[in-house]
């Protein structure tokens, strides 16, 4: 028996025919879906706070997005909160936000340098970083065309489903919302000759969009931030796999969020410096 | 009483699943990437900084491109990049420290999307030239409240 599957295709596309990264929903994948968003603010972290209690039994996805001046970068902003919205900041880029499989977490700095001002809002998402999944690969690479008036809509509940602001909804097909590849969960431990690597082959043909989670030795997760030009801690991404290297062997588990949402899109610009 | 639409995944009754073992549900709202806006809110900016000279001074924040979201409060925004140099190329999400000179981020305000530069620098370094693809997204969902 064929298995059912339930999906939308994003407007343009022929749902029999349209590529994974071109679909609203496939019930083969998850939706990153989000479980609970709040903001949270203070001008004195004096000690490690509990800012969320999220119950969830499982180590959620999380996002943040800073609200501190982007002076906070070298630790000279005066004030907490600025009108503006940073993925990460310095605050979570240097792990001092993290979760566990029971709550979201600030933590305070030892060190003196750290701005005690802190701002963000913050996303966790139904989707368990301790858990390896993999959905299939169907189809990519499909060429999309004329957009039908057609639309497919779940209001988020006490939305008016005729609302014409996307926050109100769950879902909505005018717009796209990121699709779950994969979750890999693994160590930094093969052996690259000149270093180690933790190597994740997605095989999806084009480069994903992902996002890196690195685990504490307290057991916690944090965002991987970048850093480049001659770091060595540092990711690589090409067509067929991603992989995470580092210059000495890694004891605690990295986890890579892998999106169908492919790199590369139609619509660009150039800037030059 | 609530009334959800949900779908599970494979091997998942939806009568009793769990909410990641699902694919959507309309309690659990999705990031939404607006598709008919513009400017698009999904794209890419090939940023070649090639300058050979440039210096930043500490605290400068430069605006590398800006584009108005549209929308009338601060949404959200993430971006991915591929970064190279010549020496050590990589990828991953911005913001980007590069060296001990600057930080390469995007953020939003009430107005606009803006991809940034901002000098860490303790000295007067000269910015070594790269390339950078930064992969956008700008969603619905609020970054400030």
């Amino acid at each position: 028996m064929t298995a059912k599957v339930v999906k939308l295709a994003q407007p343009g596309f022929d749902v029999k025919t349209a590529g994974d990264e071109n679909l609203i929903y496939n019930s083969n994948w998850p939706l990153l879906k989000i479980f609970h968003s709040d903001s949270y603010s203070t001008s004195n972290v004096s000690s490690s706070l509990t800012i969320f209690n999220h119950n969830l039994g499982y180590p959620p996805m999380f996002w943040v997005y800073t609200n501190e001046p982007i002076n906070s970068w070298n630790f000279s902003q005066t004030t907490p909160r600025d009108t503006r919205a940073e993925f990460l900041g310095i605050s979570a880029a240097l792990g001092f936000i993290s979760v566990d499989k029971d709550n979201l977490y600030l933590v305070s700095s030892a060190t003196s340098t750290f701005n005690l001002n802190v701002s963000f809002q913050y996303y966790i998402f139904a989707l368990d970083l301790s858990q390896q999944f993999t959905a299939p690969i169907i189809k990519t690479g499909a060429i999309g065309g004329k957009r039908g008036n057609t639309v497919f809509k779940l209001a988020k509940e006490g939305k008016d489903i005729s609302s014409q602001s996307l926050e109100d909804f769950a879902v909505h097909s005018d717009a796209r919302s990121p699709l779950i590849h994969s979750v890999n969960v693994g160590l930094i431990n093969e052996s690259l000759g000149s270093g180690y690597a933790f190597t994740v082959h997605h095989n999806l043909g084009y480069i994903p969009m992902f996002f890196g989670y690195s685990t504490t030795s307290a057991g916690r997760y944090v965002i991987r931030a970048a850093g480049g030009g001659g770091g060595t801690n540092f990711i690589t991404a090409d067509a067929e796999k991603i992989q995470w290297k580092d210059t000495i062997v890694g004891t605690v588990p990295q986890t890579i969020v892998i999106l169908k949402d492919p790199f590369m899109v139609d619509y660009s610009v150039r800037v030059s410096i | 009483m609530s009334q959800v639409f949900k779908i599970t995944l494979p091997n998942n009754d939806v009568r009793t699943s769990d909410l990641k073992d699902e694919v959507l549900n309309s309690l659990a709202p999705s990031p939404k990437i607006n598709t008919q806006a513009s400017p698009p809110h999904v794209g890419i900016i090939f940023l070649n900084w090639a300058s050979s000279s440039l210096v930043i001074p500490r605290g400068t924040t430069q605006v590398l491109y800006s584009f108005p979201h549209g929308y009338n409060y601060v949404p959200t925004a993430i971006a991915v990049f591929a970064f190279d140099n010549g020496v050590n190329p990589q990828n991953g999400t911005l913001p980007f420290q590069y060296g001990a000179l600057g930080i390469i981020t995007i953020d939003t305000d009430a107005l606009n999307v803006n991809l940034k530069y901002f000098s860490i620098d303790l000295g007067s370094t000269i910015i070594p030239p790269f390339t950078m693809q930064v992969r956008f997204y700008v969603m619905a969902e609020r970054g400030y409240i």
